[in-house]
């Protein structure tokens, strides 16, 4: 790339000369060459790594032979690069500058060229390119970081901070690399190198430590080790960008979403971009910021703050002017006061109808860079000395420009609100003023109560516009008398409030507010309180109809997700005689179903049946929505992983709180049992209905830290009444706060996700293990390097989330799949058939046995079970599964990709038939197993239909001369590389052997059946019969048995012990099959008569059918053909010691895989 | 072992969601039945003092929730139970299907010492019902494949067969109680982190 030429003095020193002519040196910088190991290359290694100088390692000077002073006129990061120029400097400029007489003037033509070749490629990227994302050195240092540590072009580099490593106690200097999913630390001084890499996913803990050993310092721990960095120049930063960068992989673990980066941010013109930290960062922080500014003002999760400025505000309400924040994103104008809680304003852009500059009012000199902000909702605010005014009035305009295009869109939505009722309409003066707004605001519409009887005709369908409470007489309550009056008088003092302090969404939200709602809110009111608190009013104003759709897609849609909500409906909220009626069902069921198809790995009845007392279906709709996904993130989820969470926050709010209450609750082991059900239901599964309602009135309002502070109060003094329980909790736990219940829970959070994972890691060992003839720590190598596959590529993510929404009741160890390109890495990596030309069209093959399902992802069980053979001593199973694994899916020969279509048929027919010999074979082998419970034998049977591992006892088929040569190939790749010439001399001897075998076989078969095909039918029929009644080992045979004479042929000819005795063995195993199978058909029909179930039955009369079936066919399968069987082919291998001797090497998986697992740590798929 | 000694047994309770289970344990708590009960949200459990052989024995009873999303909280109270109860509704096939997974992850979450003797008891509850669809020879095959599982066809709405079946259960788990007393508390664990970290911590210089 060409740079602004700029005068160089010295231009050895740090760097050597690659390419010299007489104008023009290429240089390289020292120590960047990856094999250089001279002294200079280190000394300026260690200086590149120790200062922040990190040039790009290559460049191009200037310098005329009569000049000391040198240029540079380019810089690349990559030698490609360089030449590149290199090259057009030699072809076009080396000959103009060989014609000029001075040497000044060459230099100032180069000077003048290069000056103007670098104005014109800015002038080229600010047209055709997007503004450059990051600064040159950022990109420089992302290229020495990607260099570094092997990472692929998607790991973008967030940002670098230099601290130093505590590596054994002793501190080394270098630099923090943080990534979206890694941190790593790289160190070189003096020649040695210090690299570390850390993966978000396993962190465990981080902490500001100040330990004894370990200073002021940040510590990183993951399941391994601790890890500790100290001097970090800006620990704050450092820290929180830590915090923030584990949060998101925890978060992906849960709901498995990719980090995604913010488009939006690259057009956004900033005013302030900071030079240094990478594009990322800007993105991250701007995430931060607009988290936090969600939470506060709870808005929509796709709300994104744009700024903030220092203002007043004027409080309308005690005539003065409170000082604080303003900020602004897409959608709102929000006010937080700087004293918190104080005062705080949501204003909705949909609302604002004008927004002008004011100054200079008559009368109030206090008066300037001041907005006024005008809503339809009658209320009006007024931000004085806004910093920045005229920026933020430009970007209000612009904002609201493209709100009005929304607000002509809304019209449709208004009917649904138009149809809402309620019992009282007192408190809608304010807003019969401006009819046509009262429509659109949320609150309660005009009309009269006597119409409320007749109009309500629950069809199942139609979704009910109004709360439950008002179709249903309220629950008989002991104070019955009180309640109204009680009522009464709280409604009053909200009508005050509102006409105090505004109404609707933009109403000045004070101390004032906080007071009522904790004092309790009335019935009427509640439905408008939690919809503007919770913000759920948002989603429901910018999404009209969308809920109609929702509960009718979610009706249609049926599946487990539906089947649950229909098991608790009756469950949720019995007691409430709003729930004893099919129309309340059916409300709760629409409201329960149109989630589900939201978010389907969520449910949560008995809030939901809470809320639909209060709010008409579609507000209950979107404060669920606003519930689960906003105020309690993953509560709700298919592992309650946010429940958890908040239970270990609350543990340590009492531990810090309450040490002594925390100690006795500790030792009885309970507490999170406890509370657990306290956190899922809001309280109402534990308290008294009423009062659990007002616990959810503060929670909409205050948020989360709501739940806690309750929780502690109870456990302080749970004899307490409700009502003081609630003052109780504010007055004394009133220090909770919701940032603090954010910072907690994003702790306890690392803590859940992590030991859930462990739990799952676990389980996995556990089933696993007895089946598989791996080591333990074999298994747990697997298991580890499995798992941070899975974590890593997408569309192993998608797989498992459905099968966890989708299965019922799925086991433990099926949570973990391999994708192809993992297995192929295991493949290739740890076993030794791995090392072969063929590994590739075999680990293929190998997938597409087990992938049984279908679903292009292997069970982790089915993966540990092929790596246990394949890695094992046992030779006959290798032997036996390679055979297999030819017959069933032969491993292409050249080119893969076409062979994956033309075998899938091949198998499929293939697996018919092996199903045949499933069936005939699960009974015998369970015979053997001596099982006599008969229906243990059906499910056992049944099981074993779909696993394919019992070939290892069925009876394999012969092979014919394709399959053969195929797998002889294979078999010959394994020792390509070898060097020992004897092995193959082996090789062939065996392969010549094995063919001649096949060879005789069909020679013998082809004169006799020519001669006299029904004899041997006749034979064969008499074969079975002499095997049913005689000992299997005893058997004499006979001339007419061509099978066994070939065989004999065979084995004369090789004329080893090894060959009889796997002759032998065909034999006896033939034999035995036909006896067992006899037993089975009557062992079946025994069964079939105890047994009641028709499907199971039927299941019976089809196998024993196909058991006769299969004798016939084996019987007359004897086509002349070449074949040999698994038995020759097993025997022949044994005879040759140094073939032997590899299948029976027993592999070291553990260290194998560790190895991989080291080398591919950072290593993403591309 | 002193057979004055007090003894606390802990007794689960797992079936699918809706089978009944809460029903069940209140029913022979509390001598009460109401079809008013909320879902099971994590577990809960009572107690009940009961006579078994003459012995007076504390009954811990752990009512669990059916629904898949708590079974990962399971691993914390199975440990040291006594015995296992599966429940399933006799009109609802599917939950006499899963008996097997949740004896399964029973096994495989409490890892007791002997998991084929494990005491084990089934109850086909809801049998009050008109609708019945898993036949009672069925459920016995089952059982009796499953090492001879005592069976009991249970309601807990109308008391059936609930005071035999927990009197079973309170023997069962009995039996089982004197005999792990031969054993060591805790059954191993498969540790998953190194050691690396203890030897740092312990070493100073």
């Amino acid at each position: 790339m060409w740079v602004k030429p700029s005068e160089v003095l010295v231009a050895e020193g740090f760097w050597s000369t690659e390419q010299q002519n007489t104008f023009f040196l290429l240089q390289q910088r020292k120590g960047t060459q990856g094999s250089s190991r001279s002294f200079s290359g280190l000394i300026v290694g260690t200086i590149d790594s120790v200062f922040d100088t990190k040039p790009p390692p290559f460049r191009i000077l200037h310098q005329t032979p009569s000049s000391e002073v040198y240029y540079t006129i380019s810089i690349a990061l990559n030698k490609d690069d360089v030449i590149k120029d290199w090259d057009w400097l030699e072809k076009n400029i080396l000959s103009i500058l060989a014609s000029f007489d001075n040497d000044d003037d060459a230099t100032d033509f180069v000077l003048c060229k290069i000056s103007s070749l670098v104005a014109n490629d800015a002038a080229d990227s600010d047209n055709l390119k997007l503004p450059d994302l990051d600064s040159d050195t950022f990109r420089s240092v992302s290229l020495t970081f990607r260099k570094n540590f092997g990472m692929p072009e998607t790991e973008k580099l967030v940002n670098y901070y230099s601290c130093s490593y505590w590596q054994n106690r002793v501190p080394r200097q270098g630099w923090m690399y943080l990534t979206i999913n890694h941190l790593c630390f790289y160190a070189f001084l003096i020649g040695k190198e210090t690299k570390i890499i850390i993966r978000w996913r396993d962190v465990t803990r981080i902490d500001c430590t100040n330990a004894l050993f370990f200073p002021d310092s940040i510590r990183i721990s993951t399941r391994d080790q601790d890890h500790y960095f100290s001097m970090v120049l800006r620990k704050k930063e450092t820290f929180d960008l830590i915090q923030q960068l584990v949060n998101i992989a925890m978060k992906q673990l849960i709901s498995d979403e990719e980090y995604k980066e913010d488009e939006e941010l690259l057009k956004k013109s900033s005013i302030n971009t900071p030079t240094k930290p990478s594009f990322l960062k800007r993105d991250l922080d701007a995430r931060a910021h607009t988290e936090s500014y969600k939470n506060m003002f709870r808005l929509p999760s796709d709300e994104k703050l744009d700024g903030s400025t220092q203002c007043l505000i004027w409080a309308p309400y005690k005539k003065n002017f409170v000082s604080g924040i303003l900020y602004i994103s897409s959608n709102f104008i929000c006010f937080g006061s700087k004293v918190n809680n104080l005062l705080s304003v949501v204003c909705p852009l949909r609302h604002v109808q004008s927004v002008e500059k004011l100054d200079n009012v008559k009368g109030h000199v206090s008066i300037k860079q001041a907005l006024f902000v005008s809503t339809n909702q009658s209320n009006q605010f007024l931000f004085n000395e806004v910093g920045d005014r005229d920026f933020v009035c430009d970007k209000l305009s612009e904002m609201l420009g493209k709100t009005i295009f929304n607000k002509e869109a809304l019209p449709d939505g208004l009917s649904v609100f138009a149809r809402r009722r309620s019992r009282s309409n007192s408190l809608n003066e304010d807003q019969q003023q401006i009819p046509f707004l009262t429509l659109r605001s949320l609150s309660i519409s005009k009309t009269p109560d006597n119409e409320e009887s007749s109009s309500v005709s629950p069809i199942d369908s139609q979704p009910i516009s109004v709360p439950l409470r008002t179709i249903v007489q309220s629950p008989s309550s002991p104070v019955e008398e009180n309640y109204e009056a009680l009522e009464e008088l709280k409604e009053k003092k909200w009508k005050k409030h509102f006409s105090d302090f505004g109404e609707g969404v933009t109403l000045f939200r004070t101390v004032e507010t906080h007071y009522l709602v904790i004092e309790g809110v009335p019935d009427s009111v509640r439905p408008k309180i939690w919809l503007i608190f919770s913000g759920a009013i948002h989603d429901l104003e910018a999404n009209p109809g969308y809920y109609e759709k929702a509960a009718l897609a979610g009706l249609a849609q049926g599946g487990p997700a539906n089947e649950e909500i229909e098991r608790d409906l009756h469950r949720s909220l019995p007691e409430h005689p709003a729930f004893q009626n099919e129309m309340g069902i059916a409300a709760l069921r629409r409201v329960l179903c149109a989630y589900a198809w939201r978010n389907p790995a969520i449910a949560m009845n008995i809030v939901a049946s809470v809320l639909l007392v209060y709010c008409s279906e579609e507000e209950s709709f979107w404060l669920l929505a606003a519930l689960s996904e906003r105020l309690l993130p993953d509560y709700y989820n298919n592992k309650v992983v946010g429940a958890l969470v908040d239970q270990g926050v609350l543990e340590e709010l009492i531990f810090c709180r309450m040490p002594d209450l925390h100690e006795k609750l500790d030792n009885l082991g309970i507490i999170s049992l406890i509370s657990l059900s306290w956190f899922l239901s809001l309280f109402l599964s534990v308290m008294a209905y009423e009062a659990a309602v007002n616990v959810m009135d503060c929670f909409f309002y205050d948020g989360a830290r709501v739940v806690f502070m309750i929780a502690l109060a109870v456990l302080k003094a749970n004899e307490n009444e409700l009502q003081e329980l609630i003052e109780f909790a504010y007055r004394n736990f009133n220090n909770v706060s919701n940032s603090e219940v954010e910072r907690l829970r994003l702790k306890h959070r690392l803590r859940v996700v992590q030991s859930l994972e462990d739990i799952l890691m676990r389980n996995t060992l556990r089933t696993v293990g007895p089946e598989c003839t791996l080591g333990d720590d074999d298994l747990k190598e697997l298991v580890i390097y499995v798992r941070s596959r899975q974590s890593l590529e997408s569309p192993d993510k998608e797989v498992r989330h459905t099968t966890v929404s989708l299965g019922g009741t799925s086991m433990s160890q099926d949570c973990y799949t391999v994708s192809f390109n993992t297995f192929k890495n295991i493949f290739l990596k740890v076993t030794p058939w791995g090392n072969s030309d063929r590994s590739d069209a075999l680990s293929m093959s190998i997938f597409n046995l087990l992938d049984i399902d279908g679903s292009h992802l292997l069970s982790f069980r089915s993966v540990s079970w092929v790596l246990g053979v394949i890695c094992g001593k046992d030779f006959a199973r290798k032997l036996r599964f390679l055979y297999y694994l030819h017959l069933a899916f032969p491993p292409a020969p050249e080119d893969p990709s076409k062979y994956l279509e033309e075998t899938a048929v091949e198998a499929e027919d293939f697996f018919v038939e092996m199903e045949e010999n499933k069936k005939q074979n699960g009974p015998s082998q369970l015979l053997e197993n001596n099982m006599i419970a008969s229906i243990a034998t059906i499910s056992k049977f049944k099981h074993s239909r779909s696993d394919f591992r019992t070939f290892e006892k069925n009876y394999i088929r012969k092979m014919n001369q394709d399959s053969f040569i195929n797998l002889w190939r294979t078999v010959y790749s394994f020792f390509a590389h070898e060097t020992n010439e004897e092995i193959f001399c082996s090789l062939s001897r065996v392969g010549t052997l094995l063919l001649q075998t096949g060879e005789a076989g069909r020679k013998f078969r082809h004169s006799l059946s020519a001669e006299a095909p029904k004899e041997v039918e006749e034979a064969s029929k008499e074969v079975e019969e002499a095997s049913k009644e005689e000992e299997p080992n005893t058997i004499t045979f006979n001339e007419d048995h061509f099978s066994e004479i070939s065989n004999n042929v065979c084995a004369s000819s090789s004329c080893t012990d090894d060959d009889e005795k796997s002759f032998v063995k065909v034999m006896s195993f033939n034999s035995e099959l036909k006896a067992e199978d006899e037993v089975d058909q009557n062992e079946f029909q025994n069964v079939s008569k105890t047994d009641e179930e028709d499907v199971e039955e039927e299941l019976i009369e089809e196998t024993t059918s196909n058991v006769t079936e299969q004798i016939s066919v084996m019987s007359e399968e004897d086509e002349p053909e070449w074949k040999i069987s698994f038995d020759h082919f097993v025997a022949n291998i044994a005879n040759e010691e140094l073939i032997l001797e590899f299948f029976e090497k027993y592999v070291k998986v553990a260290e194998r895989i560790k190895n991989l697992r080291d080398q591919n740590e950072h290593i993403l798929p591309s | 072992m002193s057979s004055n000694k007090k003894l606390l047994l802990k007794v689960i309770i797992l079936g699918d969601s809706g089978v009944g289970k809460t029903s069940l344990m209140n029913q022979f708590v509390n001598k009460k039945f109401s079809n008013q009960y909320k879902a099971t949200i994590g577990a809960d459990f009572l107690t009940k003092e009961v006579m078994v052989d003459d012995r007076l024995v504390t009954m811990q009873i752990w009512d669990t929730a059916g629904q898949e999303r708590f079974q990962s909280l399971g691993v914390a109270f199975y440990r040291g139970a006594d015995c296992c109860v599966l429940v399933y509704d006799v009109t609802t096939p599917n939950s006499f299907k899963s008996l097997d997974s949740w004896r399964d992850e029973f096994l495989i979450q409490a890892s007791p010492r002997d998991p084929d003797h494990f005491p084990f008891v089934v109850l086909g509850n809801k049998i009050d019902l008109e609708n019945r669809s898993v036949s009672t020879k069925r459920a016995q095959q089952w059982c009796h494949s499953k090492n001879e599982v005592p069976y009991f066809e249970t309601s807990a709405k109308e008391a059936v067969n609930v005071e035999l079946a927990f009197q079973t259960i309170a023997r069962n788990a009995l039996a089982q109680e004197s005999e792990a007393d031969v054993y060591n508390e805790f059954p191993d664990q498969i540790k998953l982190t190194n050691d690396n970290k203890a030897k740092q911590d312990s070493c100073s210089c």
